[in-house]
């Protein structure tokens, strides 16, 4: 079964803590989505799990193995996709496949199987030209089979789709999802919120190399619940009358017709609410902004103490 | 997944590719064209002094390839520093670093494969000095000194020292061309500077390693001598200055290149070992 835990992960360059004491741990398959802004210490997670980095404090562990103490066993079942690989340009797309199989003990018949597997799923470039020769989109085809290319059971990516066009992105979203399904473990930081709701179940947030919040998406929902609702009346009404109505908190006048109420995000006090407005005056609209995973991460990098 | 491969077949994998790469660059085809221009030019000035002079100057074709292979130290340092000068570095600077060492493979494995791919190709390019230097002797003198063999087993040693230190550079600097000019300036200037001054200040030189290559040349020569010590007039006052040149014994010559290669390639090894990857 994989596993990643972080026990204490610190990484202070000089006396800058780029990760601070950050400890979680995934077993089994699922995506984990890694959230926070620019410089917030994504990146140097991934790097400290993927050996490109040592830890100042704590231990990196991927499948049970500490990454700083044996890179070489700890990162045989690991596929890393780490800010912006290229192919040696001396090679072909094809050669370079060959040598990361090599390097990982696949056969030539896999190797080759594989590879053709992966040009068609990924559309990759003609395999036998030189990567000096191909386009940017083109070599981060070739680095992200060559990533596949040994069916790892732990990736650890760093943005993976930035720099794709928007169908590529489709192709490689797609192929996460069907990793995940097949009980991989998937690290990825994203800034496409979107794309990290589709094909994650879990996510991190960290803000300035401290993390704020782990959780699954669901629970984020309940976590983050809306707390203020937008009604309308058929005709204008008085704030007043509203401020009397069961369950809200505060009322923010929008329109004559039409207002913003707080409340404490009960599903009890959304009825009681609703059933109090129309009381006071037929009721057009009634609705809550849905939650989505940009709101709570909004809410949290900004800290919302709510959160 | 594979099975698990151990260091021996990954470093055949890191030499395979590492070799393609280079016999495929203009770099090498470059440093092959630079090594058989500079023996062209030799062999003819040569042959239009005509077979007398030539032999008529160096007494024996030993000598004779012991003057012709003076430069084959420059053509090594040149070779081995844009064959090495940049090859851990390109991995410091982030691109395919990324993609390499993130890969579950010890750096020495990678580090071990790339040299050897280094010397086999500088060796080759190396070979093209000396097939051009036995071919002349063969055409001056009718015969090939059998002390050439010496000769090549020196300049092999000088090229894999050379390697080690432009290995060393290139896993200090991030910037691969700051590594390859670095490593040319201390391999060209640097060594024949301190080279120098050991000569002028009448110690020994031992500590150079551009001395020790002179053992390339030293196997080859009869009128060997190991100091020479000449009186040069300063036509100040009627004094003098006494000048010291001093070249190595073959066996002291292989052991300063050895010692280099040895201490260079660990220094360079633990460099790569424990450098991370922040680019």
């Amino acid at each position: 079964m994989p596993s990643l835990e972080a026990r204490g992960l610190t990484k202070r360059f000089n006396a800058f803590p780029a990760l601070d004491h950050a400890s979680f741990r995934y077993d089994g398959g699922g995506a984990v989505g890694y959230l926070g802004p620019n410089g917030a210490g994504k990146t140097t997670t991934l790097k400290l799990f993927s050996a490109f980095l040592r830890p100042t404090e704590g231990t990196a562990l991927i499948n049970g193995l500490e990454v700083s103490a044996d890179p070489k066993a700890a990162l045989w079942d690991v596929g890393a996709l780490v800010e912006t690989p290229e192919p040696y340009p001396a090679l072909t797309g094809r050669e370079t496949l060959a040598m990361i199989g090599e390097f990982r003990g696949l056969s030539r018949e896999q190797i080759r199987d594989r590879t053709d597997h992966l040009a068609r799923e990924l559309e990759l470039p003609p395999l036998d030209r030189k990567t000096s020769k191909l386009s940017k989109g083109q070599k981060q085809r070739i680095v992200i089979a060559a990533t596949l290319l040994p069916e790892p059971s732990v990736l650890l990516l760093d943005e993976p789709t930035n720099g794709l066009d928007p169908a590529e992105r489709v192709v490689v979203r797609n192929i996460l999802i069907r990793l995940k399904q097949e009980q991989r473990l998937i690290l990825m930081s994203s800034h496409l919120l979107q794309e990290v709701t589709e094909i994650c179940d879990r996510v991190i947030f960290i803000s300035q190399g401290r993390l704020l919040l782990q959780d699954t998406v669901a629970n984020l929902a309940n976590r983050f619940r809306v707390t203020n609702l937008d009604v309308e009346f058929v005709r204008p009404v008085e704030p007043a009358a509203l401020g009397s109505v069961p369950g809200v908190l505060r009322v923010q006048a929008l329109t004559p017709s039409r207002f913003r109420l707080d409340f404490d995000g009960s599903e009890e006090a959304r009825a009681r609410i609703l059933e109090g407005c129309q009381k006071v005056a037929a009721v057009t609209s009634f609705s809550s902004a849905t939650l989505t995973l940009e709101d709570a991460y909004m809410r949290l990098i900004q800290g919302d103490p709510g959160a | 997944m594979g099975q698990v491969v151990g260091d021996l077949d990954q470093f055949r994998t890191a030499f395979v590719y590492q070799l393609r790469a280079y016999f495929r660059t203009w770099r090498f085809v470059g440093l092959l064209i630079f090594v058989a221009l500079v023996s062209v030019a030799i062999f003819g000035i040569q042959l239009d002094r005509g077979v007398a002079t030539v032999t008529g100057t160096f007494a024996s074709s030993s000598d004779y390839l012991a003057r012709y292979l003076a430069y084959v130290s420059d053509a090594v340092i040149v070779t081995g520093a844009f064959l090495g000068g940049d090859a851990l570095a390109v991995d410091l600077a982030g691109g395919p670093g990324y993609l390499m060492l993130s890969q579950p493979v010890r750096r020495g494995t990678l580090l071990a494969g790339r040299f050897s791919a280094a010397a086999v190709t500088g060796a080759a390019i190396g070979l093209v000095y000396y097939a051009f230097a036995a071919v002349a002797s063969e055409y001056f003198y009718g015969n090939i000194p059998s002390a050439i063999v010496l000769s090549i087993g020196a300049a092999f040693l000088f090229l894999l020292a050379v390697l080690a230190v432009a290995f060393f550079f290139s896993s200090f600097f991030r910037n691969p061309t700051v590594s390859i000019v670095a490593a040319l300036l201390i391999l060209i200037i640097g060594f024949p500077v301190v080279t120098a001054v050991g000569d002028l200040s009448g110690t020994e030189p031992w500590f150079s390693l551009d001395y020790g290559s002179q053992a390339i040349t030293s196997v080859l020569s009869s009128d060997f001598m190991h100091k020479q010590v000449t009186s040069v007039a300063t036509g100040h006052r009627g004094g003098s200055i006494l000048v010291y040149s001093f070249a190595p014994y073959p066996w002291e010559g292989a052991v300063i290149m050895a010692v280099y290669l040895a201490v260079f390639l660990a220094l360079s090894y633990v460099i790569y070992h424990y450098k991370e990857v922040k680019a």
